[in-house]
Formats: structure tokens, C-alpha cells, sequence
């Protein structure tokens, strides 16, 4: 009798916790607007200098009905980025989701500015991924999200697709996240590096394989596509690339589907610097305007080594003469020796003029399906 | 040992990821921290051999029945009660920080009390059941969960974009005098022996614990230092770390899961930490609520023959939680927390005295009544 009493009171306190059930002022999906991409842009105005513009997704009954994609496209001008995403909310019917923004472009004039600032921003709000992908947009932020390419599905922007490691293989694509941004800006020795997304409205394309490499004080360098497919290749993030080899006798593409950089750097008692790029690549032909026998692939192999040792050393004397540093050698050279010991200043000195050393092994497997 | 003696310790060094200690770590990571850190582990290491021996020289005896034996009685009671507040206010710490973190990252549009009373009524049961059904829960989070987190952790330290050079650099700040804060906090992380005082309870027979058994919980735990202190700084820089605010969140929120059913790995991560700090919490105010228990006589107060006592003293943590949540701010929870950590330093080893001293009495007293 008395357990029973007992059960009873049991289920009148469960009862009352019931209303705490209804869970926490969550809101209807569809009262939401899930904002595909942010872009941030410079105005002339200059009491509001920032122009956020944001990519709303705008969402379909039913998977059937959406042939094509839709977006809304909300824009405005204000002191802050904050500030106009406060006055975006008076505009937007909804309450804005910016959790599930995968993309920041910041528009090419945004790089003259101070970008620590705004990366910062981007950093400290919690809701804002910092896995999403930060790229220029060239010309501005703006064409670059009112851009829909042809081939665009209802269900994923294509954008994404670039830079997602499900859509394009290209070696062309860098993948920068923004807390790889914020961490470039941030520390001495590195400098960050941020693809540049070009839209061509006549073939309705994306071109994304250039990129700029941010530097402190100058103006940002810009990569040409050969250049930021080698930086892909040195930083081991490209899942593939190719090589064209090319002599007097040979012109041939040959795919490289195995590589492997590694970086060193030495120090001489003097404070001279040696930077050494060992590369290994191994691959297969796969387009060559003459026959070539297996037997005589040693040769080709010759042949691209001291072309990709050409084109890599290119590469790096260029960065060395420009000051830049994409790739990190400054941090190399702080991990080398006590932190008291470390004179930046001298580094940087030094990083111009440290010496070069490139090593391939550059092994074809095979000349493709045909001799 | 027993298993369940491993999942005490365990479970106090992995549940720090969320709490204070990383981000006390990076505050001082150009000011002593690594040294502090390494030298822990020597503390750390004398702990869990001093604890462990003393409680296993007496098995199925809690630190009150051990007290009550040798010690004049107000001494008892003082140090039971201050070592009841010392538990609470660990169990405190998770549970604000958890909160601060719920509310910034999945639920940013409820009330801050909400969140706090939700956790609160669901820790009731934890401060409330028996010691050994809450070990035996304990259990179930652990193998639930520990994988899972281990697997985000290899995910961590395999992604490429973890800079190994960041890492190397904090590496150069070791020639630097070892920071007493962080010390203090990496020592917190051996201190899951500590819930001894209670839990020996359980142990009821006389388990194998000598250096081989040491050895394996201090590599443990320098692998969760490493671990908490260099992957933020592998992901964020050094400087990038030093500014976080939650440093492990934010490391979460930069990895990526490309072919997980979730993408953003901040979500499950906060979702698991979830599920170990809510465990932590519980054995920690577990603790705090049998100590008052042995100090007071609980019995006595009664409304229809059923005490009452229990249920005032879990309205108190409750209300004292909210209070707490409510009023401090992110500053003042880094600052307080870095003091009780300093403090809790000096504690324990104000602990070795006594359990010395309490060792020799008890001896004496077994060989003058046998």
C-alpha cells in the first residue's frame, strides 16, 4: 500500500518537469534563413566603409518543386561588419543563421585594409564556422555571390564544391579556412595565403587558381596559377597534380598521383640561411607527342626533374625576393632555436637572401595506357 | 586496481579539456607554462602513489571513518566540511564553464538560469543515488564515450592543417622559470585519486597498486597535458591560442569532418564533452554531499520519516550553482579558478601530513587493541 503512495508521487513530480519538455524557444526550420555565404566589400562611403552582403538560401516546399536554385541577397553598408549584420536583421523576415555559412569572400579592395580587424570579428562570434573557406572575390565580393553558374544544383552552391574535398580534384584550388587566416595574420612567420575567385558571366564559370599571398606591409602578392599550383604541391594539399616536360625532343604531360614534399631549412653559424625542397613525385604519362618506350621513360624522368627543380626554385626565389612567405619558413626558423635567441628582424634579412637548394625524384611508373 | 579506480582517474584528466585548465595553460604559454606543466607530473605523480597507498592500506573506509578514528572530533568535522566545499567548488567549475559553453554554442537563445536549473535538476540524481550505481553510470559514460573522443583526438593530431611548427615554437619557450598557475591547474588533472575519500568505500578488498600501476596512469597523464596544451597552439599559433577563450572549442570548431554525418565537429565535441562533464560533475558533488553527510547526523531531521536534509543540501547546491552561474563572468571564472587550483596545490599537501600522521595513529591503535 505504501509503495503505491509512493509510485504516485513519483509520477506527479515527473508530470511537473513535462513543461520543461518544450524544449528551448527553438524556432520553426522554416522561421530560420540559413545564409549560404557571407561577402564582405569596401563602400565609398566612407562613414560606412564596410558592404556585407550575404547569400540567403531560400528554401522549397519539397525537393521536386526546386529545379533550379534560389537565393535571396540581402546588402548594406555600415561602420562595422557587426553593424551591418545587426541592421541585415531588420531586412531579413527571419531569424539569420549564419552557422551554416561555409564561405567568406572579402572583396579585393577589403585587402588593403586592415584584415586582423576583420578577421577577428569573424573569429569571436561563435556561430560563425571557423572550417568555412575565406577566398577574394574578384572583382568584388558582391558579383562573386550573385553569381550562379549553369551547372549550380538546388541542393549545394557550387561554389563549395571547390573547395570541399568531395567536389574538384584541382591543383589549382587553395583551401584556406578562416582560422587559418586569422592565424597567418596573427604570427610573425608566415604570411597568410587566400585563393581569388574570378566569375566569367559569358561561359557562366568559376576560374579559381590564382591566389594572393598577404604580406605585412606592401601590397598583396599575387600568384599566377602555375605558382599556386607548386605552393599546393610544397604544402602536400593537392590530391593530385601534373607536370608538362618539355625539351628539344620530348613534349609530354605526365599525372602525378603519389607525391611527397618536405621543407628544411638550415642555419649557418653566420646566420646564412639554406632552404632545401626535397620532392618525390611518381606518376604515369598520360599525353606525349612522340612514341615513347618504357625502356626510354629513364629519360624522361631526367628531363622532368630539372624541369620541376627549375619551376620549384622559380617559385621560391620569387617569394624570397618578394619577402612573402606562404609557406611558413619564418615559423621553421623560430622552431629552430630558443626563443630568446630569436632576432626577426635578422630572419627577415636573411629569408631574402637564403639559398635555395631543390631535390626531385621524379619516378614514372608507366607511359599510360599506350607507348 | 579495479577498473572502477581507473575511471576516477581517467576521467578527471580528459573531463579538463572543456574546464579552465587549457586556457590557463595559454595564457602563460610565453611565460613558464610548458615547464609547469612537465614539472606537474612529478606532483601529480606523488599524489596518486600517496593517495592510493594510504586508502589501500584501509580498505572500504572513506577518509570520515578514518577521521573519526584518530582525530578529536571539531577537527574532524572542519576538515570534512572544508574538504566538502573544496569537492563542490570543483564540481562548480565544470558546471559553469559547461554552462557558458551551452549557451554560446547550442542554445544561444535561452535564459542562462534555464540552462543552469536543467543541469541542476538532472545532477540531483547523481548527488543523491548510492556510491556504487553512480560508479556503475559512471561506467557507461566512459565506454560510450571515451572512444569517441579518442577518435576526435586522432582526428586532431592527424588533420595537415595542424602546424607542427606553432608547436615546435611553444617548445622553445621551455628555458623559462615554470609558472606556478599552471602548474597549479596541471596538477588538477592528476587529482581524480582524490575521490577516494568517498569512493573507497566501494573498494572493499585489497587491490594491486605498485610502480608498474603508477607508471601507467602518470604516462596517461602527460599524454593528456601534451595533448590539452600543444593541439590548440598546433591549430591557432601561439599567439592565436593565448587569445582563446575556450581553446579546445575553438580547436573542434577547426577541424573537419568531410564524410561525417555532421561536418562541424564542434557539435559532437561539445555533445560527448557534454555526457563526461555532466559525469564529472556528479561524482565530484557526489563526494561533497557524503562528506557533509558524515559530518552532520542526517537522520535527525524528518518530515513522515523521510530525511529531509538530502534534498536541502542538493536545493543548496542548486541555488548556490544558479548564483554562481548567474553573477560571475568569464574573467572572474578564469581568475577564481586559477586560485582554487593554487590553493587546492597547498591543500593536498597539507593532505600528506595528515594521512602520515593519521597512518601512524592508526597503526598505534591497531597494536594497542590486538
Amino acid at each position: 500500500m505504501k509503495k503505491t503512495v509512493r509510485d504516485k508521487w513519483f509520477i506527479v513530480i515527473l508530470l511537473t518537469f513535462l513543461p520543461l519538455l518544450s524544449s528551448c524557444g527553438f524556432k520553426d526550420i522554416d522561421k530560420n534563413a540559413f545564409v549560404a555565404a557571407i561577402g564582405i566589400d569596401m563602400s565609398d562611403d566612407k562613414e560606412k566603409p564596410f558592404k556585407v552582403t550575404l547569400k540567403i538560401f531560400v528554401p522549397a516546399v519539397s525537393f521536386k518543386q526546386a529545379t533550379e536554385p534560389k537565393y535571396a541577397y540581402v546588402s548594406m553598408e555600415a561602420r562595422t561588419i557587426g553593424d551591418a549584420l545587426r541592421l541585415l536583421e531588420a531586412k531579413i523576415e527571419r531569424r539569420m543563421e549564419l552557422g551554416h555559412s561555409k564561405l567568406i569572400v572579402l572583396g579585393e579592395d577589403v585587402l588593403d585594409e586592415d584584415l586582423s580587424e576583420l578577421t577577428d570579428f569573424l573569429m569571436r562570434r561563435a556561430d560563425i564556422q571557423l572550417i568555412s573557406w575565406a577566398v577574394v572575390g574578384r572583382p568584388n565580393a558582391e558579383e562573386i555571390l550573385n553569381a550562379i553558374p549553369v551547372s549550380e544544383s538546388a541542393t549545394y552552391p557550387s561554389l563549395y564544391n571547390f573547395f570541399d574535398v568531395n567536389g574538384s580534384n584541382s591543383p589549382y584550388v587553395i583551401v584556406t579556412h578562416l582560422f587559418e587566416l586569422h592565424r597567418g595574420f596573427i604570427e610573425d612567420g608566415v604570411n597568410p595565403i587566400i585563393p581569388i575567385v574570378e566569375f566569367s558571366k559569358e561561359n557562366s564559370t568559376y576560374t579559381i587558381d590564382k591566389a594572393f599571398v598577404l604580406l605585412d606591409e606592401t601590397e598583396p602578392l599575387e600568384l599566377s596559377p602555375d605558382e599556386t599550383k607548386v605552393f599546393n604541391v610544397l604544402t602536400n594539399s593537392a590530391t593530385r597534380t601534373d607536370v608538362i616536360i618539355e625539351d628539344r625532343e620530348i613534349l609530354a604531360v605526365a599525372l602525378i598521383d603519389q607525391y611527397k614534399s618536405k621543407l628544411k631549412l638550415n642555419m649557418d653559424e653566420r646566420g646564412k640561411a639554406k632552404l632545401s625542397a626535397d620532392l618525390e613525385m611518381i606518376g604515369s604519362l598520360v599525353e606525349s607527342e612522340q612514341k615513347i618506350k618504357s625502356g626510354e621513360l629513364s629519360r624522361v624522368n631526367k628531363v622532368a626533374k630539372e624541369d620541376v627543380e627549375r619551376t620549384v626554385k622559380d617559385f621560391l626565389q620569387r617569394l624570397a625576393d618578394e619577402g612573402a612567405d606562404p609557406l611558413g619558413i619564418g615559423l621553421k626558423y623560430r622552431g629552430s632555436k630558443l626563443h630568446n635567441e630569436i632576432d626577426f628582424k635578422e630572419w627577415e634579412k636573411a629569408y631574402k637572401n637564403m639559398e635555395i637548394d631543390v631535390n626531385v625524384k621524379f619516378d614514372l611508373k608507366s607511359t599510360g595506357a599506350t607507348y | 586496481m579495479s577498473r572502477f579506480y581507473y575511471y576516477l582517474v581517467y576521467l578527471n584528466m580528459v573531463v579538463n579539456i572543456v574546464a579552465s585548465v587549457p586556457s590557463i595553460f595559454l595564457h602563460y604559454s610565453r611565460e613558464g607554462a610548458l615547464l609547469g606543466i612537465l614539472l606537474s607530473v612529478f606532483f601529480g605523480a606523488l599524489i596518486i602513489w600517496v593517495y592510493t597507498r594510504f586508502f589501500n592500506a584501509f580498505p572500504g573506509k572513506g577518509l570520515p571513518e578514518l577521521l573519526k578514528l584518530v582525530m578529536p572530533n571539531w577537527f574532524t568535522k572542519a576538515a570534512l566540511l572544508y574538504f566538502s566545499a573544496v569537492w563542490f567548488i570543483a564540481g562548480l567549475i565544470t558546471l559553469v564553464t559547461f554552462s557558458f559553453l551551452l549557451l554560446r554554442f547550442l542554445v544561444p537563445d535561452m535564459p542562462l538560469l534555464l540552462v543552469v536549473i536543467n543541469l541542476v535538476l538532472f545532477l540531483c540524481f547523481g548527488i543523491l543515488i548510492q556510491t556504487d550505481r553512480l560508479l556503475y553510470s559512471v561506467e557507461i559514460v566512459i565506454v560510450l564515450f571515451f572512444p569517441l573522443i579518442l577518435f576526435i583526438l586522432a582526428k586532431a593530431g592527424t588533420t595537415e592543417k595542424l602546424r607542427w611548427d606553432y608547436v615546435r615554437i611553444a617548445v622553445t619557450y621551455i628555458n623559462q622559470t615554470p609558472n606556478f598557475e599552471s602548474f597549479a591547474a596541471a596538477s588538477f588533472l592528476f587529482l581524480g585519486v582524490a575521490n577516494l575519500v568517498i569512493f573507497n568505500r566501494f573498494f572493499t578488498t585489497k587491490q594491486q597498486f605498485g610502480l608498474k600501476q603508477l607508471f601507467t596512469v602518470v604516462i596517461v597523464g602527460l599524454i593528456a597535458l601534451l595533448v590539452t596544451y600543444f593541439i590548440p597552439i598546433g591549430f591557432h599559433g601561439l599567439k592565436g591560442a593565448e587569445s582563446l577563450v575556450y581553446p579546445w572549442i575553438a580547436t573542434s570548431d577547426a577541424l573537419r569532418m568531410e564524410y561525417g554525418v555532421i561536418e562541424r565537429v564542434v557539435f559532437i565535441f561539445l555533445l560527448f564533452y557534454f555526457a563526461i562533464s555532466f559525469i564529472s560533475i556528479s561524482i565530484h558533488w557526489h563526494v561533497s554531499f557524503q562528506l557533509l553527510k558524515s559530518t552532520f547526523d542526517f537522520g535527525r531531521f524528518r518530515i513522515k520519516s523521510i530525511p529531509v536534509m538530502p534534498f536541502l543540501i542538493t536545493l543548496l547546491f542548486g541555488v548556490l550553482s544558479a548564483y554562481a552561474t548567474l553573477r560571475l563572468t568569464e574573467h572572474q571564472l578564469f581568475i577564481y579558478t586559477s586560485f582554487y587550483y593554487k590553493l587546492l596545490t597547498f591543500s593536498f599537501v597539507g593532505t600528506f601530513a595528515l594521512f602520515w600522521w593519521m597512518k601512524r595513529r592508526l597503526k598505534h591503535e591497531k597494536n594497542s587493541s590486538g
